[in-house]
C-alpha cells in the first residue's frame, strides 16, 4: 500500500521537474535569441548616445585647469596637510609654475579655475603671475610681500582642493551646496541658492503641463477614437498638425499671437472685453499654452490609439450589470485606458522637463528651466563644469521621474 | 414541457417598432409575451432584428413605439442599470483588467453587497459553472467556452429577473458549444430564471428552448415550442428556415375540409393538409419533410410521384437520398435502412407521403425558392 503510494507520488512530481526546466531551458533561448537580434541597435546606441553623454558627465567632475598651469605647484601640495601655511618648496613652484604660466599665457584658466572656488582668486593669481619671474628666494617671504593673501591658508586649501584631478565643486554648486574651507558640505547662503529653484520650476512646469495636457487631451482622444461621424479625423488632424511644422515657429506664432498689440489682444479689445491690452507674453501663462500646444499631440497619439482597441460593449456590459454610467467610465473604461494615459503622460512630463526654447521665447526670466542653465553655462559663460553638471540633473531628473512613473503605474501591470 | 399559462407574463413587447434611420422599421408592431421561469428563443436570420429586441429589453436602445412591460410596469425611460438584467453577449464583454472573481464580483459590488457576502456568492456562481480554480487567472488567460461560461457566471451572479443571451455560444466549435447548450439548459433548471436567448443556428433553438419565436424582417412568424414549430410551421419561411424541407409549388385544384390538392407545374396532383385555408385556383406550396418521404418501387398510391435517385449519401445513422422529381426542385428523402439495403443511383422509384405530413403553406417567395 505504502509502496504504491510512494510510487504513485513519485511518478506524479518527476514530470512537473523536468517541465519546469524544460520551460526555462525555452525562455533562456528565447532571450538570448531576442538579445542576438537588438545587439546591433545596443552597439549603436552605445557608441552614439551613452559615450557622448558618459563624455559630457564627465566634465561636471573633472577639475583639469589648475593641475595642467600649475603642475609643480599641483605635485608639492599634493600632501600637505593643510595645517600650516605650507613650506618654501610650495611657494617656490607656485612663483616658478606662475612665472612660465605667465609667459605661455595659461594662468588665465587657471586663475578662472580658482576664482569658481573663491571669488579674488583670479586677480590674486593675475597680480601675482605678473611679477613672478622677478620674485627671489626665499620665496614665501616675496609672494607675501607681493600680495598678503598668500599669507592666509584659505587659499591654499583652496587652491589644494582645485588642484585635484577631480572636484564635488560643481555638483554641489548646482544643488546648492558648497566645500566650505575645512571641506564639509554646507549649503549656500540663501540669497545664492539659485540653481535648485530651477529644479523645482522644471518640474512643477512639467508636472502642470502634463496635468494641463490630460485634461484636454483625455476627452479629445475619447471622442477621436469612438465618434462614428468624420468628425473624430477632423479633431485628431487639428491635435496632429502642429507636428509638422517646427517648434521654433510654433512657438513665435504664439508670440505674434500673445504680444501686447497680438491678435488676442486686439480681439478682446475688440469685442470690449478689456480696455487696456494685457500682459500676455513673457509669463508663465505664455509657457504653459505654448508647451501645451507643442506637447498635446504626445498625450493624444498613444491614448487614441490605446482607446480604439477598448471595445465600447464594455460599457454597456457593466451598464447591465448594475454600474451607473460614470461608474462604469471610471471602474472598466479608465482602467483600461492607463496603459495609453501613462506612457502618453510620461512622454509629456519627460519631454517638458528638458524643455529650453519654448519658456526661452515666451517665458520671462521667472519661467526658465534647467536646459536653460545647460545653455547659459555652456554658451554664454563658457563653464563647462556647470553645465554638465546642470545636465546631470536634468538627467538624473529625468530618470528618476521615469522610475516613479514606473513604480506607479508599473505595479498595477501596465507598461 | 412546463405549464406556464396561468402565470402573468414576467416581459410584455406590445406593438414595439424600431427604426434606426427613420426609413426603413427594423422592428414592426411586434407583440410578444414572455412567461416567468421560461426559456425563449428568438430565432431568425442574420439581420432580422433579434439584436434589436434584445437590446431594446436590455436598456440600451429606445423603441420608436410601443412599450415594454416588465413585471406589468412600464421599462420604456428605465435606464440599464436599473433594470436588473443579465446580459451575456456574444463577444463575452469580459473586463480585461480584473481577474475572473472581480469580473464575477463586478455586478455585486455595484450593488453595494457587504465584502463577505460578495466573496461567497462569487464563489458560488464560479463553483456552478465548474471555474472554481481559474478564479485568480485574467480573462486572456482563458480558452473561448472558459470566457463564456465566466460571463454566464457574472451574468447569473446576482440573481437577475430576466438572463439575456445574445448568440452567446456563436463563437465556439460545434463540440464546445453542444456542451456548453446543456450547461446553459441544467443553469436554467436549477436557477429557474426566465431567458431569453437570441440565436441563429436552429439546431440549438430546438435542443434548448421552451419556446421558440421565429423571427424575419423585423416580425415574428411564429411562436412555439420547438416540436410546434418543427412539425407544424405555419409558413413557409418557417418550414424552411428550421430543418429540411422539400418545397412542392402548384396550383390548388380541389379542397375539403381539412385537405386540398395541389396540381404541380408538370400537371402531377398531391395531397396534403391545408393550413392556410387556401382556395381553388390559389397558388401554393407543400412543404414535406424528408424524413417522411417514403420510396418504393412500385406505384403503392394513387399520388404518389415518378422520381429518380440521383445520389445516395451515407450519414451513419441515416442515409440521403437525392431524387429527381418532375415539376419539383432539390428533393430529398431520409431513410434509415442499413447501406447494404440502400437503393442504387439511377434507381426509378415512386415518392409518396402520408396526408397529414403534406403541409399546404404559402407560395415561395423568390428567394426561398432559390434556397
Ligand atoms: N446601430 C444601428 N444603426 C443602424 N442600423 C442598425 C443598427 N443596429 C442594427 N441595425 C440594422 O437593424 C437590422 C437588424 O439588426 P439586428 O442586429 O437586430 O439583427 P440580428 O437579427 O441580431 O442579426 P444577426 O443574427 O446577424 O445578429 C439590420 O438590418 C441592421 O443593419
Ligand atoms: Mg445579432
Amino acid at each position: 500500500m505504502s509502496i504504491t503510494a510512494e510510487f504513485e507520488s513519485d511518478s506524479g512530481r518527476a514530470p512537473e521537474v523536468s517541465l519546469k526546466s524544460k520551460l526555462r531551458r525555452a525562455e533562456r533561448q528565447r532571450q538570448l535569441k531576442g538579445l542576438g537580434l537588438v545587439a546591433p541597435l545596443l552597439t549603436f546606441l552605445l557608441v552614439i548616445f551613452v559615450l557622448p553623454i558618459v563624455a559630457i558627465l564627465f566634465f561636471a567632475v573633472s577639475s583639469p585647469e589648475v593641475g595642467e598651469a600649475l603642475p609643480r605647484t599641483a605635485e608639492a601640495i599634493k600632501s600637505w596637510d593643510g595645517k600650516d601655511l605650507p613650506d618654501e618648496a610650495t611657494y617656490r613652484a607656485l612663483a616658478e609654475d606662475l612665472a612660465e604660466g605667465y609667459e605661455a599665457k595659461t594662468v588665465a584658466g587657471a586663475g578662472t579655475r580658482l576664482n569658481y572656488q573663491a571669488s579674488g582668486f583670479r586677480s590674486l593669481i593675475m597680480r601675482t603671475a605678473r611679477k613672478a619671474d622677478e620674485m627671489q628666494a626665499p620665496f614665501k617671504a616675496a609672494m607675501i610681500d607681493r600680495d598678503e593673501r598668500w599669507g592666509e591658508i584659505q587659499y591654499w586649501r583652496e587652491l589644494q582642493r582645485a588642484a585635484r584631478p577631480l572636484t564635488p565643486l560643481y555638483v554641489l554648486q548646482v544643488l546648492d551646496l558648497k566645500q566650505d574651507e575645512t571641506g564639509a558640505i554646507v549649503s549656500v547662503p540663501e540669497n545664492r541658492a539659485i540653481y535648485l529653484d530651477y529644479l523645482t520650476r522644471s518640474l512643477w512646469i512639467s508636472a502642470s503641463v502634463t496635468v494641463l495636457c490630460l485634461l484636454i487631451g483625455y476627452p479629445i482622444a475619447y471622442f477621436a477614437a469612438h465618434t462614428t461621424s468624420n468628425w473624430g479625423y477632423l479633431v485628431l488632424g487639428a491635435v496632429l498638425l502642429p507636428f509638422w511644422i517646427s517648434v521654433l515657429v510654433r512657438t513665435a506664432a504664439w508670440m505674434v499671437v500673445l504680444q501686447r498689440e497680438g491678435m488676442l489682444n486686439d480681439l478682446l479689445i475688440g469685442i470690449g472685453l478689456i480696455g487696456e491690452p494685457l500682459q500676455l507674453l513673457f509669463n508663465r501663462f505664455a509657457v504653459y499654452i505654448a508647451m501645451i500646444h507643442v506637447l498635446l499631440p504626445f498625450l493624444v497619439m498613444p491614448l487614441y490609439n490605446n482607446m480604439r482597441t477598448i471595445p465600447q460593449l464594455h460599457l454597456k456590459a457593466a451598464g447591465s450589470l448594475g454600474a451607473t454610467p460614470f461608474w462604469a467610465f471610471w471602474t472598466v473604461y479608465f482602467p483600461q485606458s492607463l496603459p495609453g494615459l501613462s506612457a502618453g503622460a510620461l512622454l509629456v512630463f519627460i519631454l517638458a522637463l528638458g524643455y529650453y526654447i519654448t519658456p526661452a521665447l515666451v517665458g520671462g526670466p521667472g519661467d526658465q528651466m534647467l536646459s536653460f542653465l545647460v545653455t547659459q553655462f555652456a554658451l554664454e559663460i563658457g563653464n563647462w563644469g556647470m553645465a554638465a553638471a546642470a545636465a546631470g540633473l536634468l538627467l538624473v531628473a529625468t530618470l528618476v521621474s521615469y522610475a516613479v512613473f514606473r513604480l506607479c503605474l508599473g505595479a498595477r501591470g501596465f507598461m | 414541457m412546463r405549464d406556464l399559462a396561468d402565470t402573468a407574463p414576467i416581459v410584455q413587447f406590445r406593438g414595439i417598432d424600431k427604426t434606426y434611420d427613420g426609413d426603413v422599421n427594423i422592428l414592426e408592431k411586434l407583440d410578444l409575451d414572455i412567461q416567468q421561469g421560461e426559456f425563449v428563443t428568438l430565432l431568425g436570420p442574420s439581420g432580422s432584428g433579434k439584436s434589436t429586441l434584445l437590446m431594446i429589453l436590455a436598456g440600451f436602445e429606445e423603441v420608436t413605439g410601443g412599450e415594454v412591460l416588465l413585471n406589468g410596469e412600464r421599462l420604456n425611460n428605465v435606464p440599464p442599470h436599473k433594470r436588473n438584467m443579465g446580459v451575456v453577449f456574444q463577444s463575452y464583454a469580459l473586463f480585461p483588467h480584473m481577474s475572473v472573481r472581480q469580473n464575477v464580483a463586478y455586478p455585486l459590488k455595484q450593488r453595494g453587497v457587504p465584502k463577505a457576502e460578495i466573496d461567497a456568492r462569487a464563489e458560488k456562481a464560479l463553483d456552478m459553472i465548474h471555474m472554481k480554480e481559474f478564479g485568480e487567472r485574467m480573462p486572456t488567460q482563458l480558452s473561448g467556452g472558459q470566457q463564456q461560461r465566466v460571463a454566464l457566471a457574472r451574468a447569473i451572479v446576482y440573481q437577475p429577473e430576466v438572463i439575456l443571451m445574445d448568440e452567446p455560444l456563436g463563437a465556439l466549435d460545434k463540440k464546445l458549444r453542444e456542451k456548453m447548450q446543456i450547461e446553459i439548459k441544467h443553469l436554467h433548471e436549477q436557477l429557474g430564471t426566465t431567458i431569453v436567448f437570441v440565436t441563429h443556428d436552429q439546431s440549438e433553438a430546438l435542443t434548448m428552448s421552451d419556446r421558440i419565436a421565429v423571427f424575419n424582417d423585423g416580425k415574428i412568424l411564429q411562436i412555439g415550442p420547438p416540436s410546434e414549430i418543427y412539425e407544424a410551421p405555419n409558413c413557409s419561411f418557417v418550414a424552411n428556415f428550421i430543418g429540411e424541407t422539400n418545397n412542392f409549388s402548384g396550383q390548388v385544384t380541389a379542397q375539403s375540409g381539412d385537405a386540398c390538392t395541389l396540381r404541380m407545374a408538370n400537371g402531377a396532383e398531391i395531397s396534403g393538409q391545408n393550413i392556410l385555408g387556401a382556395r381553388v385556383g390559389d397558388a401554393a406550396c407543400m412543404a414535406v419533410r424528408p424524413e417522411h418521404v417514403k420510396l418504393d418501387l412500385e406505384q403503392v398510391c394513387s399520388h404518389a410521384l415518378k422520381a429518380k435517385v440521383t445520389g445516395v449519401i451515407y450519414h451513419g445513422d441515416h442515409i440521403r437520398y437525392e431524387l429527381d422529381v418532375p415539376g419539383a426542385r432539390d428533393v430529398t428523402a431520409r431513410s434509415n435502412a442499413h447501406m447494404q439495403d440502400a437503393l442504387p443511383e439511377g434507381q426509378e422509384v415512386y415518392i409518396h407521403w402520408d396526408m397529414d405530413k403534406g403541409r399546404v403553406l404559402d407560395p415561395l417567395s423568390g428567394a426561398e425558392g432559390a434556397a
